[in-house]
C-alpha cells in the first residue's frame, strides 16, 4: 500500500536543508520505492509547537519525521554534545558528519532509543560576524554583545569575555540593525536567510588549521513506530538512504553551502578576516573551561566525558577531517 | 458581570481570583526582569542571563492562569449576531450547551498539559541558557486548565438553571 | 476527499458552531481537534494536545499581549488615557469625528511602538474605547475605528508579520521595516479619511464640540507631556538599540505603572488592573490556542498549499495572479490569522511573484514591494468576519457594543483597506521611494 509520510522542520524552504537535502532526498526515496513512499514536508513549524518541541513530535508520532538540533533541547541528549564543544569538531561539515554518526552508534544509541533516526550531521565552521569590529584576537570580544546558537556557544562566548544575549532566531536581524546585539556566531550557510551580510560589516574565521570554533549537531529521525510498520522492502528503501551514507550527504550539502553565503559577504564588500593560529591558540585557551566543565557535567552521570571527546576527535580524525 | 450568589460558585471565584493575581505576579516579574536586564545590559553590560527564558517560562503560567478568572467573569467572547432575535431563556440553553464545551476543551487539555508536564520532565529537558527544567513552566498550566473546567461546569449550571447574572 | 473539500466542509461545521453560541476559542478548536483526528488520527491528537498550549503560552512575542495590557490599565487608572483624549478634545474636538481620528493618530504611535496588531487593539481598546463613548461617538464607529485601528500595531513598524516574511523570503529586515513606513502612514490618512466620510454620511455618530480656547488647549496638552515622555523615552529606546520592540513592552509596562502610581494608583488599584487584565488575556488567549489547532489542521489539508498551488500553476497574467492572491488572502483571512497564512503560502507564492513581471520590479525591490502587499491583505483578516480578531477584542470590551454592530462599524475602514492595497499595487514608488533614497 502506498505511505504518505509527513515530515517537519524548522527553517524556511529557501534553506539549503530544505531545497538542497530534504526535497532532493524525499523525491530519491519515492523515486526507489516505485512512488509507494510519498512525503509532505512542512517547512518553518507550519504544523504548529516550538522548534524544542520537534523531537517529542516525531517521538509521539505526531509527525512521521523531523530535522532539528538536539540542542534546542538541553539535557535529553546530552552525549553528542561532545561534537559541540569549542575546538572539537573539523572544518569539513562531510567528515564530521561522517563521524558523528559512528560516534552515535559506538556511545549514544541509548540516547536516540525512542527514535528511528534517519541521520546525524553538522553544519559548517561557526564565524563571527559582528557590526563594531573584526575579530582579530580574544581581547576583541571584551564588551560585545553576542547572541549564541547553543547553551555551549554561549558559555564559550562568555569565556571569551563577551556578553552572550538570548534571543530567538527571528529577533536577530532586527536586533542586529539596531544594535541591540553588536554580532552573532553562525556558520556562513545560516547568513543569506538572516541578511546577515547586510546587517553587519564584518566577518572573522578562524585559522584553517584549527578545528571549527564551533559546529552544531542536527538529528534526522522518523518515528519509530512508523518504521516498524512499514513492509519489509519499504523499509529497505528506507535504510538504503539513511546512516552513515545520508549523515555524510547532509554534511556535504551543508558545506557546500557555507560557499555562497560567504560569497555573499564578499560581494557586499565585508571585510573578511582569519584569525591567526596564535590568536587561535588563545581562544582555545580561554574555551579550556567550557570543555572541562562539560566534562564534569557528565561525571556526575556517570560518563566518562574525556573519553568520549577522543572518541570523536578520532572518529573525526578516521573519517578526514582536521 | 457580578460574582456568583452560591457557595459553590463562591469558592471557584475565590479559587479563580487567586490564580488571577497569582497570573499578575509572575507578569509583574516578566515586567521586572525585562527590565532589569535591559538596564544591566545597557549600563553595565551584563544583563540577566537567560533573561528570555524566564519570561518564556512566566508567560505560559501567567496567561494560562487567568483563563478562569475570565470565565468567571464570562469574558470568553462567542458570536451573538445570529441568536440575537431568540428569547434570552433559549439562548442561555445554547450558552449552556456551549459553556459546558469550555469545559469538556478544558477538561481535555489539562488531562493532556499534565502528560506532557510528566513526559516533559521524565525527559530531562532543560532551558537553553539557565539549564532549568522546562517541566516548571508547565505547572501552574494542568491546574489552570483544570479550574477553568471547573468554572465553565459552573457557569453552565447556571445557565441550564437560567440563573446566570449578566 | 481534498484539502480545500475537507477544509470547507470542517469550516462549515465551525461556522455552524459559531451560530449556536459556542465561544469562539473553542469552536475553532473543536473544529481544528475533529480534523486534526480526521487527518491524522486520535493519538497523534492527544499526543499534540500534551505540548500545544505550552508551545503557544511561552511565546515570547506574545508577551508583550498581557504586558500592554495592564500598561493600558495602568494608563486608564492613572487618567493618563483621559488627559490624552481631554488633549485630543481641545485640539480637534470641535472637528465632526475629530476624536476618532486623534484615536487613529494614537493606534499609529502605538504601532510605531508595538509590533503585534492584537496587543495594539487590546491596548487601544482599553484607553479609547470609553474616551469614545465619552464624548457621545456611535458603537459601531468607535468599535470600527479601534478594530481597524489595531491593524495599524502591524502595519507600522517594527511588526512580527514583516520579520517573518523577511525569513521566509531571505530578505533585509531594516529595508522592509523602512518600506513600511509610507504605507502606514498612508493607512492611517485613510482610516481618518473613513472616519470624515462617514461621519458626513451618517451625522451625529461622531459629534462636533465646542471649539477649545487657547487657555484649555494649553492646559490639557500639559497633562500630555508623561505620556509624551513614555512614548519618548520608548522609540528612543528602541531606535537606539537600548532594547527590542519585545522587550520595549516591559519598559512601557514598568514606566506607566511608576507613573499611575504617582497619580494616586494604590494597592487596591494594582489588584484591579491585574485582574481587569486577566479577563481580556484570558479572552485573547483561549482564541490564541484554539486559532492554533485550528491552523494546525489548515495545514495538514493542505488546503492553503493547493490553494496557493492552483495560483501557480494557472498560467494567468501577472496582474490576475497578483488578484487572485489578494483574494485568495483576503479569503484565508476570515479564518486565519495572518502570521499562520504568511507561514503557509509565502513558501509558495513568493517564488510565483518573483517569476512574473510587475512593473519592471528586480530582485529585492520586487521582494520588498510584494511584502507590502502580503502584509496589507493578512492584516484584513482580523477585522472581517467571521474570525476577525481585533473586532473579538474590541466587542468584549465593549460589552455593550454587540459584535455585529462592531463587525458593521468596519466597513467603512474595509474600503479604505481596499484604496490603500489598490495604490500599494499601482504604484510600487509608495513602498520603495524611501528604501530607494536611503541607500
Ligand atoms: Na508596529
Ligand atoms: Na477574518
Amino acid at each position: 500500500q502506498d505511505v504518505t509520510l509527513r515530515i517537519h522542520h524548522i527553517l524556511p524552504p529557501v534553506a539549503p536543508a530544505h531545497a538542497k537535502f530534504m526535497v532532493p532526498w524525499s523525491e530519491k526515496v519515492t523515486r526507489e520505492s516505485g512512488g509507494r513512499l510519498k512525503f509532505q514536508i512542512f517547512p518553518a513549524m507550519q504544523l504548529g509547537g516550538t522548534p524544542a518541541q520537534l523531537v517529542d513530535q516525531v517521538k509521539d508520532g505526531v509527525v512521521d519525521i523531523v530535522w532539528t538540533l538536539p540542542g534546542y533541547t538541553p539535557g535529553r541528549f546530552p552525549l553528542v554534545e561532545a561534537f559541540e564543544l569549542p575546538f572539537i569538531a573539523s572544518r569539513d561539515a562531510e567528515a564530521t558528519s561522517k563521524a558523528l554518526w559512528d560516534y552515535v552508534q559506538a556511545h549514544a544509541k541509548d540516547e536516540f532509543k525512542d527514535y528511528h533516526p534517519l541521520g546525524f550531521h553538522v553544519h559548517g565552521p561557526g564565524v563571527f560576524h559582528v557590526v563594531k569590529r573584526p575579530i582579530t584576537s580574544v581581547d576583541d570580544f571584551k564588551g560585545l554583545k553576542f547572541r549564541a546558537p547553543t547553551r555551549l556557544t554561549n558559555r564559550m562566548l562568555g569565556a571569551f569575555g563577551a556578553t552572550p544575549v538570548g534571543m530567538p532566531v527571528p529577533q536577530v536581524p532586527e536586533a542586529l540593525s539596531k544594535g541591540t546585539i553588536d554580532g552573532a556566531v553562525v556558520p556562513y550557510e545560516v547568513g543569506p536567510s538572516l541578511k546577515l551580510q547586510e546587517l553587519v560589516k564584518f566577518h572573522s574565521e578562524t585559522d584553517p588549521g584549527e578545528p571549527a570554533v564551533y559546529v552544531a549537531t542536527f538529528i534526522y529521525a522518523m518515528n519509530r513506530a512508523k518504521y516498524q510498520s512499514l513492509p519489509a522492502d519499504l523499509k529497505k528503501v528506507l535504510d538504503d538512504n539513511s546512516g552513515l551514507s545520508l549523515s555524510a550527504f547532509i554534511g556535504k550539502v551543508f558545506r557546500e553551502s557555507d560557499e555562497p553565503g560567504k560569497a555573499l559577504a564578499v560581494a557586499q564588500k565585508n571585510p573578511i578576516n582569519v584569525i591567526a593560529k596564535a590568536e587561535v591558540q588563545k581562544m582555545r585557551q580561554a574555551a579550556q573551561p567550557v570543555i572541562d566543565g562539560w566534562v564534569e557535567e557528565m561525571k556526575a552521570k556517570n560518563v566518562d566525558g574525556r573519553a568520549l571527546i577522543k572518541s570523536a576527535q578520532d572518529l573525526i580524525a578516521k573519517h578526514g577531517g582536521k | 458581570m457580578t460574582p456568583p450568589a452560591d457557595p459553590i460558585g463562591r469558592l471557584i471565584d475565590r479559587a479563580a481570583r487567586g490564580f488571577a493575581l497569582f497570573g499578575g505576579v509572575l507578569l509583574t516579574a516578566i515586567a521586572a526582569i525585562s527590565v532589569v536586564s535591559i538596564l544591566g545590559r545597557w549600563l553595565l553590560g551584563k544583563p540577566i542571563q537567560g533573561d528570555f527564558e524566564l519570561v518564556q517560562i512566566a508567560c505560559a503560567g501567567c496567561v494560562t492562569c487567568f483563563l478562569p478568572w475570565c470565565q468567571m467573569r464570562r469574558g470568553h467572547v462567542l458570536v451573538d449576531f445570529f441568536t440575537n432575535r431568540l428569547p434570552p431563556r433559549t439562548r442561555l440553553w445554547f450558552d449552556a450547551a456551549g459553556t459546558l464545551a469550555i469545559a469538556a476543551v478544558a477538561g481535555l487539555v489539562a488531562w493532556r498539559t499534565g502528560a506532557g508536564l510528566l513526559a516533559v520532565k521524565a525527559a530531562g529537558e532543560t532551558s537553553m541558557i539557565l539549564g532549568m527544567p522546562i517541566w516548571w513552566g508547565y505547572v501552574p498550566m494542568a491546574p489552570a486548565f483544570a479550574l477553568l473546567a471547573l468554572a465553565a461546569c459552573h457557569g453552565a449550571a447556571m445557565d441550564a438553571i437560567g440563573a446566570t447574572r449578566r | 476527499m481534498s484539502g480545500i473539500e475537507l477544509g470547507g466542509l470542517y469550516f462549515a461545521g465551525m461556522l455552524a458552531l459559531l451560530a449556536l453560541r459556542v465561544p469562539i476559542g473553542i469552536a475553532m478548536a473543536l473544529t481544528g481537534m475533529v480534523g486534526f483526528v480526521t487527518l491524522a488520527g486520535w493519538a497523534p491528537l492527544l499526543n499534540q494536545l500534551k505540548l500545544v498550549a505550552y508551545a503557544r503560552y511561552s511565546n515570547y512575542d506574545l508577551s508583550v499581549v498581557p504586558l500592554f495590557l495592564l500598561m493600558g490599565n495602568f494608563a486608564s487608572r492613572g487618567g493618563l488615557s483621559a488627559a490624552l483624549f481631554a488633549a485630543a478634545n481641545a485640539a480637534i474636538g470641535h472637528v465632526r469625528g475629530g476624536i476618532a481620528m486623534a484615536a487613529i493618530g494614537a493606534c499609529a504611535g502605538f504601532g510605531a511602538i508595538c509590533g503585534s496588531s492584537l496587543a495594539t487593539a487590546a491596548t487601544m481598546g482599553q484607553v479609547a474605547l470609553p474616551e469614545l463613548r465619552r464624548y457621545n461617538y456611535a458603537p459601531q464607529l468607535a468599535a470600527g475605528a479601534l478594530a481597524a485601528g489595531g491593524t495599524l500595531g502591524i502595519l507600522i513598524p517594527p511588526s512580527i508579520v514583516l520579520a517573518i516574511y523577511a525569513i521566509l523570503t531571505e530578505q533585509n529586515i531594516a529595508k522592509l521595516f523602512t518600506a513600511a513606513l509610507v504605507p502606514g502612514v498612508i493607512a492611517t490618512l485613510g482610516y481618518m479619511a473613513a472616519i470624515g466620510i462617514y461621519v458626513r454620511v451618517y451625522p451625529g455618530t461622531g459629534p462636533a464640540g465646542p471649539r477649545a480656547d487657547r487657555a484649555a488647549r494649553r492646559r490639557t496638552g500639559r497633562a500630555v507631556l508623561p505620556v509624551a515622555a513614555i512614548f519618548v523615552v520608548m522609540i528612543g529606546g528602541m531606535y537606539g538599540g537600548v532594547f527590542s520592540a519585545t522587550e520595549g513592552a516591559a519598559v512601557g509596562t514598568v514606566a506607566t505603572g511608576i507613573l499611575a502610581a504617582f497619580k494616586g494608583m494604590r494597592w487596591k488599584d494594582f489588584v484591579d488592573c491585574v485582574l481587569s487584565t486577566a479577563e481580556a488575556a484570558g479572552m485573547i488567549f483561549l482564541i490564541l490556542l484554539g486559532a492554533d489547532l485550528l491552523n494546525s489542521f489548515l495545514a495538514l489539508s493542505q488546503l492553503p498549499v493547493e490553494l496557493a498551488n492552483w495560483v501557480k500553476g494557472s498560467g494567468l497574467p501577472p496582474m490576475l495572479v497578483l488578484t487572485a492572491i489578494v483574494l485568495i488572502y483576503v479569503l484565508l483571512g476570515c479564518v486565519m490569522d495572518s502570521l499562520s497564512m504568511i507561514l503557509l503560502t509565502i513558501p509558495i507564492f513568493f517564488p510565483v511573484v518573483m517569476g512574473l513581471e510587475f512593473w519592471g520590479l528586480r530582485g529585492s525591490e520586487k521582494a520588498i514591494w510584494f511584502g507590502m502587499i502580503a502584509l496589507m491583505v493578512v492584516e484584513i483578516g482580523l477585522i472581517t468576519p467571521p474570525v476577525g480578531m481585533n473586532v473579538y477584542i474590541i466587542s468584549s470590551l465593549a460589552r455593550d457594543i454587540p459584535m455585529a454592530v462592531a463587525f458593521r462599524g468596519v466597513v467603512p475602514f474595509l474600503m479604505s483597506d481596499a484604496v490603500r492595497v489598490f495604490l500599494v499595487v499601482t504604484f510600487p514608488a509608495l513602498s520603495l521611494t524611501l528604501v530607494r533614497w536611503l541607500n
